[in-house]
C-alpha cells in the first residue's frame, strides 16, 4: 500500500516521506475545530542501517512529535514511514506489534520514564514476557544480559527506580528499549536532562551499543553540540519543517540556512582555534505553530529576510549539486553558494 | 465566561432530564401498584379501573412519560393521593426546607470557618488537636442519631426545647413576634443537627486551606515586613483561604439534602425531605418525580453558582 | 497506640536518642512468652499497648466463650467421626453452628498470631539497620507516627475481631426473645442483661454484637465494591476518552446530581424484603462516582508520563498498561478514599435501616436498633444509644485511618 515506487532495493532502514501531524484545537460552545497546531508540517528523511541521524531544533519545533509518530504513540495526519519497506502508519495492529520489536524509543526524563512500582527486572523483562519471547529462567537470563550490556550489575535487577541516580535510570531505560532486540531506536532527547559528565557516558554507551549491535538511531536533541559526536547526518527543524540536512561534517563546515548558523553559534566553547565568531542572537520567540508566518517561516527572525521571504510560497528545498546537502532557503543555489549570506564561516 | 456558563448549563440539562427519565421508568418498573396504596383491595373492580383511568395509569408508558413531562413544565401535575397540584404541595414544603437548610448552612460556615482559623493560627497546639478530634467525631456521627440524642437531652431529660414539628399548637393565634420566636425554638435542634456534621467538614477544609495559604511567600513577606499576626491572618491570608471553601458550598448541597431527609423525618419537620420519603412509600409518582427534579436542579444550580463565585472571588480564574 | 511526640518507632529511632540493644537471655524468653512484654522492656509503650490489647481480647474471649468453643469443636469432631464410620446421621445443626467453629478457629489463629509475633519480636534487634527501604515501608513509617491513625487501625481490628468472635462472646442469639412480660425493657446492669433488653425482651448486648457483623460487613463490602467499580470505570473513561469517557462521566454526574439517600430509598423501596446482599449491591453501585473521578484525573495526568508511553512503544496490551502501569500508580488517593468511603457507607447504611429500608428485621443491624429505640427514648434510652456509639466508633476509626493514610501518602509531608 506504500506510495513508494517499488523499484530500488532500499538500502535505507527507515524512510519518512511527507510526515504531517496537525493537532486540532477545539473552541467555543460546541467545541468546534477552530484551528490546528501544525506540529509537523511535511517532513521527509532517511536513516540508513547502522547509521545515526541527528534531529535538532528548539523546543516546540516538532522534533519530539516526529519521534513519537514513528512509534505510533501519536497518530500522524499524513505521510508514510517505510521501515524495511513496510509503511508503519498503515500496518494492521498485529503487524504493528511485531514491528515494535524492531523499533524502540528512549525518553528524555529518566524519572518519569520508569514506573516507580516495578523493579528493574520487571521493567526490562515485561515486554519479553508479554510478547511471549521468553519466560522463567530464560527470561531472567536475557534480562541480566541486557542489564550488563548497558553497564549495570545483575544485583541491580531487583531494585526499584528510586534507588538509582539519573544516569543509572537512563541506562535502565536503554535496557528496556534493547530487551526486544530492536534495529532502530528513537533517542528522544535521551541525554538532555542529564549532567554534562553523565551525558558523555550515555552517548558513549549508545555508540558502543551501535557498534556492537548494528543499531540505527534517530537522535533528537535541541542543540547541535550534542549530536555532532554521534550523528552521521544531521537534520535541523524549525516550526515543523526540516530547514537543512547534511552529513554532520558538511553541516558544521558549510551551514547554508541562517537558522542553522544561529544554532551553530550557540554551541558553547569547542570552536576551533582563533575562529572567534560572534554569537548570533535570534530576535523574538519561535512563532506560534497555529499561525506560522507566511512565506518562509523563519523570516521574522532572519537578519537577511527580503520581500520574497515575507510573502510568497515557502522556499523550495534545494539540494547541492553532487552532494546530499539540502536546505530550504530562498538564497541557496545548487552551486553551493548563497550569495546573500556570504561565505560559509571558516572551517 | 458566558460561554463557559452556557456550556455548563447545556451539559447539565440532559443530566437533569436523564435523572428524570431514569427515575420515571424505574418508578413504573417497581413492583406494587400505586393504586393499592390509595384504596382498599376489596373495592369493586370497576371503581378501581376508573381510578386507574383517572390517574392516567392505563395508558402506554411512553404516553405517560411525555404527558408527565408536559404537565411538569406546565405545572399541571397532580398528586395521586389528594389530586392536588404537585406545585402547591411542594410550594408548602420548599420554604420549610429552605429555612432549615439556610439556617444550618449559615451556622455550619460561621462556626466551621471560625474554628478552622483558630486551628490554623494555633497549629499543633492542644486546642488544635482537641478541635480536630471533636470535629472528626461529629463528622463520623449519624445525623439521625445525633438528632435523637439532642431530643433526649434537650427535650426529654432537660425539656427546654420542643422535640418535633415546626410550630407549637395554637401558633396561629400568637402575635407575630411570638410566632417568630416559636419557629426559632423549633428550628434550634434540627438546624443544630444538620449543621454540626457539616461544620466539622468546613473546619477541616478551612484549617488546611488556611495552612496552605500561610505557607505562601506573600504571607511570609507580609509577616517579614513586620505586620501584626492578626492583621496578616485576616487581611492577607483569610481572603485567599476562603476560596476553596466557596466551592465546597456548592458541592455540599446534595449531602445537605441527604441529611435533611433524615433530620426532617426525625424532627417531623414538614419539608421536602420528609415529603419525598412519604411519597416513595406511598408510590406517589408525581410527587417523587417533581421533588427529585427540584432537588437535582438545585444541585446543578449550586455547582454552577460555586463556579461563578469562584471566578468572582479569584480574578485569576477565567473560563475561556 | 504510640505515645505522643517522641514516637518511639522501632524502625526509625529519633536522632541522637540512645537506644537499647536487643534483649538478652531471660528477658528474651519472657518476651517470647508474653506478647507485649518485649516492646515494654525495650521502652516502646505504644507497641506494647497494642499487643496487650489484643492479648486481653483473646484471653477474655477464652474466659467467656471457651466452653462454647470446646463444645463446637467436640460436636464437629463427633460429626466427622460419624461420617468416617459411615454413619449418615446428621447432627443437631442448631448447636453445631458453622459460626461457632469459625469463631473458634479465629480465636486459635489470634493466639497463634500473637505468639508468632512475640517470638519473632523478642529476637529483633532494634539497633540493626533497617532492611532495604521500600515504598510500603516509608508509608508505614509515616503512618505509625500518627497516634490517631494507629488507634483507628487498632479499633478497626478489634471491631472486625468481635464480628468473628461473636458466637463465643454474645450471651444470647440475637433473635432470642425471653419471657416478654418479665424481661422487656430491662435497664442496663440488670441480671443477665449487661446492656438491658428491648421491648421484645431481646438482649441489647447480643444484638449489638451480632449487629456489628451485619453493619460492618455491609460497610466494608459495599465500599470495596464502590472502590473497585469506581477504579475500573474511571480508568476506562480516562484511557479511552471520547464517547466512553462522556458516557461514564455524564452517568456519574447524573448519580451525583441528586441526594444519594433519596436514590437509595427509591431503589430499596421496590423490594419487600431486603437481604444483606441486596443492600451491599445497591450501596456499592451507587457509591463509585467520587472514586471514578479521582482515578480518571490521576490516569489522565499519568497517561502522558513517559513510562506509559514506553509501555505503549513496547506494544504491551491495553489491559496490561491500564491495570499494571496506570492503576497501581493512581491508587494512593483511592486508598484514602476507600477508608473514608467505608466510614461514610456505614453511616448511610445506618440511615437506611433507620428509615426502615435496611436489612429486614429481625436481623439485627445498628441502624435498625436505633430505629427500634427511637419511639422508646423516654422509657428506654439504652436501646438507641449504644448502637449509635458503636457506629460513631467504627466510622471514626475509618476516618482516622483515612486521614493518617492521606498524610502518609502525601509526598510533600515526607522528609
Amino acid at each position: 500500500m506504500s506510495a513508494l515506487p517499488a523499484a530500488a532495493p532500499a538500502p535505507d532502514l527507515l524512510e519518512v516521506q511527507g510526515l504531517v501531524k496537525h493537532f486540532p484545537i477545539r473552541r467555543g460552545l460546541l467545541m468546534r475545530v477552530a484551528g490546528h497546531v501544525r506540529a509537523v508540517d511535511g517532513v521527509s528523511f532517511r536513516v540508513g542501517a547502522g547509521e545515526t541521524l541527528g534531529l535538532v531544533g528548539e523546543s516546540g519545533c516538532g522534533k519530539t512529535t516526529v519521534g513519537r509518530t514513528l512509534l505510533r504513540l501519536i497518530d500522524p495526519t499524513a505521510g508514510a514511514a517505510l521501515f524495511e519497506g513496510r509503511d508503519l502508519f498503515t500496518l494492521p495492529p498485529a503487524q504493528m506489534r511485531e514491528a515494535r520489536r524492531a523499533l524502540q524509543i528512549i525518553f528524555q526524563d529518566p524519572y518519569s520514564s520508569l514506573n516507580p512500582r516495578r523493579t528493574v527486572a520487571q521493567t526490562v523483562g515485561e515486554a519479553l514476557a508479554t510478547h511471549g519471547i521468553a519466560r522463567g529462567s530464560e527470561l531472567r537470563d536475557r534480562v541480566e544480559k541486557v542489564i550488563v550490556q548497558v553497564g549495570l550489575q545483575p544485583l541491580h535487577m531487583d531494585r526499584y527506580p528510586h534507588e538509582f541516580s539519573g544516569g543509572q535510570r537512563q541506562r535502565i531505560g536503554i535496557a528496556r528499549a534493547l530487551a526486544l532486540g530492536p534495529r532502530f531506536i528513537v533517542c528522544d532527547e535521551a541525554v538532555s536532562a542529564l549532567d554534562v559528565s553523565i551525558q558523555a557516558q550515555i552517548i558513549n554507551l549508545l555508540e558502543e551499543l551501535q557498534a556492537e549491535l548494528g543499531l540505527s538511531y534517530l537522535f533528537i536533541a535541541h542543540g547541535l553540540g550534542v549530536v555532532r559526536h554521534i550523528s552521521k547526518r544531521v537534520a535541523v527543524m524549525y516550526l515543523g519543517r526540516i530547514v537543512e540536512e547534511a552529513e554532520t561534517e558538511e553541516l558544521f563546515r558549510n551551514p547554508l540556512h541562517p537558522y542553522t548558523r544561529a544554532l551553530l553559534s550557540a554551541i558553547p566553547g569547542g570552536r576551533r582555534k582563533g575562529a572567534a565568531r560572534t554569537r548570533i542572537v535570534l530576535p523574538g520567540d519561535v512563532p506560534s505553530p497555529i499561525h506560522p508566518p507566511p512565506g518562509c517561516h523563519f523570516h521574522p527572525r532572519c537578519a537577511y529576510a527580503r520581500a520574497e521571504c515575507r510573502a510568497g510560497p515557502y522556499p523550495e528545498t534545494v539540494t547541492l549539486r553532487g552532494s546530499s546537502h539540502r536546505a530550504a532557503c530562498h538564497f541557496v543555489t545548487e552551486d553551493g553558494g548563497s550569495p546573500v549570506l556570504g561565505d560559509p564561516p571558516p572551517g | 465566561m458566558a460561554t463557559f456558563l452556557l456550556r455548563r448549563v447545556l451539559v447539565a440539562l440532559p443530566v437533569i432530564l436523564g435523572v428524570f427519565t431514569v427515575l420515571f421508568f424505574a418508578l413504573h418498573a417497581m413492583p406494587g401498584d400505586p393504586v393499592d396504596t390509595l384504596i382498599p383491595r376489596d373495592i369493586p373492580s370497576e371503581n378501581r379501573e376508573e381510578l386507574i383511568r383517572n390517574l392516567g395509569l392505563d395508558q402506554p408508558l411512553y404516553v405517560q412519560y411525555f404527558k408527565t413531562i408536559e404537565q411538569l413544565f406546565t405545572l399541571q401535575l397532580k398528586t395521586f393521593g389528594t389530586r392536588r397540584p404537585v406545585v402547591e404541595v411542594i410550594a408548602e414544603a420548599l420554604p420549610n426546607t429552605l429555612i432549615l437548610a439556610l439556617a444550618s448552612v449559615a451556622i455550619a460556615y460561621v462556626v466551621g470557618i471560625l474554628l478552622g482559623i483558630v486551628q490554623a493560627v494555633r497549629q499543633y497546639s492542644k486546642l488544635d488537636t482537641g478541635i480536630t478530634v471533636v470535629a472528626l467525631v461529629f463528622y463520623s456521627m449519624p445525623g439521625f442519631w445525633l438528632a435523637l440524642m439532642l431530643i433526649l437531652a434537650f427535650a426529654l431529660w432537660w425539656p427546654v426545647l420542643p422535640a418535633t414539628g415546626m410550630h407549637s399548637p395554637g401558633w396561629e393565634f400568637m402575635p407575630p413576634a411570638a410566632r417568630r420566636l416559636d419557629l426559632l425554638r423549633h428550628l434550634v435542634l434540627p438546624a443544630a443537627t444538620l449543621s454540626l456534621a457539616s461544620a466539622a467538614g468546613v473546619a477541616r477544609y478551612m484549617r488546611s486551606s488556611m495552612l496552605e495559604v500561610v505557607r505562601q511567600d506573600y504571607v511570609r513577606t507580609a509577616r517579614a515586613k513586620g505586620l501584626r499576626r492578626s492583621k496578616v491572618v485576616f487581611k492577607h491570608a483569610l481572603r485567599n483561604a476562603l476560596l476553596p471553601i466557596v466551592t465546597l458550598l456548592g458541592l455540599e448541597l446534595p449531602a445537605l439534602f441527604s441529611g435533611a431527609v433524615l433530620v426532617e423525618t426525625v424532627f417531623g419537620w414538614p419539608g421536602m425531605g420528609r415529603q419525598i420519603v412519604g411519597a416513595i412509600f406511598r408510590q406517589d409518582f408525581p410527587v417523587v418525580l417533581t421533588n427529585t427534579f427540584v432537588f437535582s436542579s438545585l444541585v446543578v444550580l449550586g455547582s454552577l453558582l460555586a463556579d461563578l463565585l469562584y471566578s468572582v472571588v479569584d480574578p485569576r480564574i477565567r473560563h475561556g | 497506640m504510640e505515645s505522643a511526640g517522641g514516637a518511639p518507632g522501632a524502625v526509625t529511632p529519633p536522632q541522637g536518642a540512645p537506644r537499647r540493644g536487643p534483649l538478652s537471655g531471660g528477658a528474651r524468653a519472657a518476651a517470647a512468652a508474653v506478647p507485649g512484654l518485649g516492646p515494654l522492656l525495650r521502652g516502646e509503650p505504644g507497641v506494647a499497648a497494642v499487643a496487650l490489647i489484643y492479648l486481653a481480647a483473646a484471653l477474655s474471649t477464652t474466659a467467656v466463650g471457651g466452653g462454647r468453643a470446646i463444645e463446637a469443636v467436640a460436636d464437629w469432631a463427633a460429626w466427622g467421626a460419624a461420617r468416617l464410620a459411615g454413619g449418615t446421621a446428621i447432627p443437631e445443626w442448631s448447636r453445631v453452628r458453622l459460626d461457632s467453629l469459625v469463631a473458634t478457629l479465629t480465636l486459635l489463629a489470634l493466639y497463634a498470631g500473637l505468639w508468632t509475633w512475640a517470638v519473632r519480636d523478642s529476637r529483633r534487634d532494634p539497633t540493626a539497620p533497617p532492611a532495604r527501604d521500600t515504598e510500603g515501608r516509608r508509608i508505614w513509617r509515616q503512618f505509625r507516627r500518627n497516634p490517631g491513625a494507629v488507634g483507628g487501625l487498632v479499633l478497626i481490628g478489634l471491631l472486625y475481631l468481635v464480628t468473628l468472635l461473636t458466637p463465643l462472646l454474645a450471651p444470647y442469639l440475637p433473635e432470642v426473645q425471653m419471657d416478654v412480660v418479665a424481661n422487656k425493657l430491662k435497664p442496663p446492669g440488670s441480671e443477665g442483661f449487661p446492656l438491658g433488653t428491648d421491648e421484645f425482651a431481646r438482649d441489647v448486648l447480643s444484638r449489638l454484637m451480632y449487629g456489628a457483623r451485619i453493619s460492618l460487613s455491609i460497610g466494608f463490602i459495599a465500599a470495596s465494591l464502590s472502590v473497585g467499580l469506581g477504579t475500573v470505570l474511571g480508568a476506562l473513561a480516562a484511557w479511552f476518552g471520547g464517547w466512553v469517557d462522556m458516557a461514564i462521566m455524564r452517568f456519574a454526574d447524573m448519580l451525583l446530581s441528586f441526594p444519594r439517600l433519596v436514590l437509595l430509598l427509591f431503589l430499596l423501596a421496590a423490594f419487600d424484603t431486603r437481604s444483606m446482599y441486596l443492600i451491599v449491591t445497591i450501596l456499592g453501585v451507587t457509591g463509585w462516582m467520587s472514586v471514578s473521578r479521582l482515578v480518571r484525573a490521576q490516569i489522565l495526568s499519568l497517561r502522558e508520563q513517559d513510562f506509559v508511553q514506553a509501555a505503549r512503544a513496547l506494544g504491551l496490551p491495553t489491559g496490561r498498561i491500564l491495570f499494571v502501569h496506570l492503576v497501581p500508580n493512581s491508587l494512593a488517593p483511592v486508598i484514602v478514599a476507600a477508608s473514608l468511603i467505608t466510614g461514610h457507607t456505614l453511616l448511610l447504611d445506618a440511615g437506611l435501616s433507620f428509615l426502615g429500608l435496611g436489612v429486614s428485621p429481625p436481623t439485627p443491624t445498628w441502624g435498625g436498633m436505633i430505629s427500634d429505640g427511637k419511639d422508646l427514648l423516654r422509657q428506654a434510652w439504652w436501646i438507641a444509644v449504644p448502637p449509635g456509639l458503636t457506629i460513631v466508633v467504627a466510622a471514626l476509626s475509618f476516618n482516622l485511618v483515612g486521614d493518617g493514610l492521606r498524610d502518609a501518602l502525601d509526598p510533600r509531608l515526607r522528609t
